[in-house]
């Protein structure tokens, strides 16, 4: 039984972070339908310009702001200068972009930061609490708090104001919610810069956890991709969803089965997603119109 | 030719045909008109297999046909056009034409891979028949122009131009005359009615009352996915029930233009 | 306006046979044949999955997981079971044409985002288990590869390979060409500009972006098993997301729906990272850069595009 919670414990940590990058696909492929590949770039730059920044002297609290600001500065100029440019082409171009925005990113950070692995220090103190025969770390209830608060915030930001609610119109349709007044270019750069918040938030999170690397950001951009469609692309709780059952899945299988196949679960797992249900856990089918 | 039994679509909630039954004659000029909504591009979708119905059969001279894909259906001799240009812009005129032409061409992978003389042959043999189909339908003019190049009315009868290579017993045409002006519609009836005496069943979905009227040798009216009439032009314009409806308004230009 | 619409494909075929052929004499030194014969083998699996990416509209982060199956497999059969090389290359072109025809339907029923993300699982999966199985693989580690042989024949030397791998590509440049100038070639064009259109004419479309992803994916591990042997030591990197991106990079790069564009494109990006290794820093930075902006400003590539100014001006 403990082991089992200890498992649930990681998971569900890990989890937490996998949700915080699917909610930023979601966003952006809710405002765009495009998939923004270099999602995962943010929460590497949220973890290693927090290091940097904080290493320069930087009292840690402002330095984790510093680098959500970055985060949300380059996510803005990725709409900017990489999609907007763009905005017609197909899918597959646009793809090909955000990838090439990825690797960009990955490449410069290689650059400006540098290519060894860094930790920033836990938030509260490293004396684990035990809980039923498991221990559970301090920083693993940061994750896991403010993940839910995130959560929380989006959901009133979309449901209950102004803006949040003309983002979603834009979502359904674009050239009515122009038509009614909504400048649908504030909507697209508004969800790249949420977008960008939410990964380096997660970044910053998990940097005590576990080393943060200037390559970070593939696989954890990649397994939130896949939470995301698991969730089912565009759903906010489905994002949520998505990203605990990959994390979850992830510490069964390590603890349970082969620590050595764990990267490939999430990907095993969306390819029966996407194999048996495209449209994932809580998403809507497409349809083609003729 | 076409017969069609208790055929039921929805999406969603919205219930897009309802338990529609009718029969088409062959060789015939029949018209689906309908307001908007209606349900007639889902009914084509739905017999040129796009979409699978919900229930019903749908039957193409005695062969039960429901549920089938559609490039077995072409196979079998159906045919359309789309309300929205589906024309494949990265080929030329010719090329548009020639795809028509698919099923009927020396296509094994091994010899396209080898570029053996039958492909060649055939090939030719396909060319030609584009050409002859182009200058039927009235763009003779430049086969290898790429397809963007063409105007729009002139667009929607290449589209026919590739229905017809793929030699259709029927032949759906959707708005075939959607944004045309009266000359390009008079061209387009002309066409419509060279392959009718050709023996190609055609059915039209159309908004254009007076091709309607001009054209058809049958009408059927649709209105929220159910049969509501149906009959010659002249019974058409006369039943109330259809001018309630949808004729309305537009009935005053059909009587104008008749 | 006549439209330059199909490259002279005699033209364009001989130009290459004689770069080819001529090319040789101009390499200096060892170093430049190791690039040339890199660029060639590069070359091929792009040729391959521009028919997949430019003729049929489909779209593979992938391949580089059936290169690195076509590669792997070749080493471990010729080196731990001792096949002769030629029956272990065919028999890895076989094991990958099964697998890209198992996984084909179910994948390309998919569109967009969700077959990229469906084709970038499999290649992750692919490379996770060539990591893992280190029993068989070697593991990160790697593990050598012998000598190929064609018919008891050993390829050894550069110029040997480069004969090799210069003729493969001009074969497979030539098969090609004769697909795409086919009704199957048609076919694939007019599933990329509507597909619902196509289907309707005749055409069984599931049945060709079947064919073109298992025959991209034989070409791919048709090249990655001579790479193995070329190479002689393989690991796990070959078989990368990173790979599958350049392999897109240079199709993208290229030239879509372009043959001869995948061919440059290859060179391209095999060869200058080679000789700005003083950039090795900058490698991503550029390749980024790259990826971004051939998309926005010339979407097409660079062959179609040249071709096309040439065109409008000549």
């Amino acid at each position: 039984m403990a082991e089992f919670l200890q498992f649930l414990f990681s998971g569900i940590t890990v989890g937490a972070i996998y949700a915080l990058v699917a909610l930023g696909f979601s966003i952006i492929y809710n405002a765009s339908h495009v998939i923004n590949f270099a999602q995962g770039e943010f929460v590497m730059i949220g973890g290693m310009a927090t290091v940097f920044v904080a290493a320069a002297g930087v009292p840690l609290p402002l330095a984790a702001l510093a680098a959500i600001a970055l985060a949300v500065a380059v996510g803005l100029a990725i709409e900017r200068f990489g999609v907007r440019p763009a905005r017609d082409a197909s899918v597959v171009t646009l793809i090909i972009i955000t990838i090439g925005a990825s690797i960009f990113l990955r490449g410069m950070a290689g650059v400006l930061f540098d290519k060894n692995f860094h930790s920033l220090p836990a938030f509260s103190g490293e004396r684990p609490l035990r809980i039923a025969g498991a221990t559970l770390l301090p920083q693993s209830l940061w994750v896991l708090g403010t993940t839910l608060l995130v959560a929380l915030l989006l959901w009133l930001f979309f449901g209950r104001t102004l803006t949040g609610k003309a983002i979603m119109a834009s979502a359904h349709n674009r050239l009515a919610a122009q038509l009614v007044g909504i400048d649908t270019r504030h909507v697209l750069l508004l969800s790249f810069g949420l977008a960008g918040a939410l990964g380096a938030i997660g970044g910053i999170l998990i940097a005590p956890l576990a080393p943060t690397h200037f390559q970070v950001g593939v696989m954890l951009g990649l397994k939130g991709f896949a939470a995301a469609i698991l969730g089912g692309l565009g759903s906010g709780p489905g994002a949520i969803l998505g990203g605990l059952s990959i994390g979850i899945a992830e510490a069964m299988s390590a603890g349970y089965l082969s620590s050595a196949y764990k990267d490939a679960v999430a990907f095993v797992i969306i390819l029966l997603v996407l194999f048996l249900r495209p449209s994932g856990l809580l998403g809507r089918a497409a349809i083609d119109r003729v | 030719m076409l017969r069609v039994e208790r055929l039921s679509k929805a999406f969603g909630g919205v219930q897009a045909i309802r338990e529609l039954s009718f029969a088409l004659e062959p060789g015939r000029i029949q018209s689906i008109i309908g307001p908007n909504g209606a349900g007639k591009t889902t009914l084509f979708n739905l017999i040129s297999g796009v979409l699978a119905p919900d229930s019903g059969r749908i039957w193409l001279a005695d062969r039960d046909i429901t549920g089938r894909r559609p490039f077995e259906l072409a196979r079998v001799g159906i045919a359309r056009t789309f309300q929205n240009l589906q024309i494949f812009f990265n080929m030329s005129v010719r090329e548009n034409v020639m795809l028509g032409c698919h099923r009927h061409l020396e296509r094994g992978f091994w010899r396209c891979l080898v570029r053996s003389p039958k492909i060649a042959r055939s090939e030719r043999a396909c060319r030609e028949r584009a050409d002859e189909i182009l200058r039927r339908v009235g763009l003779a003019g430049d086969p290898d122009a790429p397809a963007e190049s063409l105007a729009y009315g002139a667009l929607r009868r290449l589209e026919i131009a590739r229905a017809l290579a793929t030699e259709p017993r029927l032949l759906l045409l959707d708005e075939p005359a959607a944004g045309c002006n009266a000359r390009e519609t008079k061209e387009i009836d002309a066409l419509i009615q060279g392959v009718a005496a050709d023996g190609v069943t055609v059915v039209l979905v159309e908004h254009d009352m007076r091709l309607v009227m001009n054209i058809s040798e049958r009408i059927l009216v649709l209105d929220h996915g159910e049969r509501l009439a149906e009959g010659t032009a002249a019974e058409i314009r006369a039943n109330p029930a259809v001018i309630a409806a949808y004729l309305g308004s537009t009935a005053a230009g059909a009587s104008d233009a008749a | 306006m006549r439209a330059n619409w199909r490259r002279p494909r005699t033209g364009g075929l001989l130009t290459l046979a004689l770069a080819i052929a001529l090319l040789p004499w101009f390499l200096p030194n060892a170093f430049f044949f190791d690039v040339a014969i890199n660029v060639g083998l590069a070359a091929i699996v792009c040729v391959g999955l521009n028919l997949l990416i430019g003729y049929a509209g489909q779209i593979s982060l992938g391949h580089a997981g059936f290169f690195g199956l076509g590669a792997y497999c070749s080493a471990i059969l010729t080196q731990r079971y001792g096949w002769p090389p030629t029956l272990a290359l065919l028999s890895g072109m076989l094991l990958v044409g099964v697998l890209a025809f198992a996984v084909a339907r179910p994948i390309l029923r998919l569109r967009g985002h969700y077959l990229a993300m469906a084709t970038l699982g499999l290649g992750i999966i692919i490379a996770i288990v060539l990591n893992q199985e280190t029993a068989l693989t070697g593991g990160p580690d790697g593990m050598p590869v012998g000598r190929f042989a064609v018919f008891g024949l050993a390829i050894d030397g550069d110029w040997m390979w480069y004969w090799l791998v210069g003729g493969a590509l001009l074969v497979t440049v030539w098969l090609a060409l004769n697909l795409i100038e086919s009704p199957i070639g048609r076919a694939l064009r007019a599933v990329h500009g509507a597909e619902i259109a196509a289907a309707t004419a005749g055409v069984d479309t599931t049945r060709y972006k079947v064919l073109v992803f298992v025959l991209s994916a034989v070409l791919a591990s048709f090249a990655g098993s001579l790479f193995a042997h070329y190479t002689g030591f393989l690991t796990p990197d070959e078989a990368t997301f990173f790979r599958s991106i350049e392999f897109v990079t240079m199709v993208v790069l290229g030239g879509m729906a372009s043959v001869f564009g995948s061919v440059v494109g290859a060179a391209i990006l095999t060869a200058l990272p080679q000789f700005l290794t003083v950039f090795q820093d900058y490698e991503q930075v550029v390749f980024g850069l790259v990826l971004m902006l051939v998309m926005i400003f010339l979407p097409r590539g660079l062959v179609p595009s040249l071709l096309g100014y040439a065109a409008r001006s000549g």
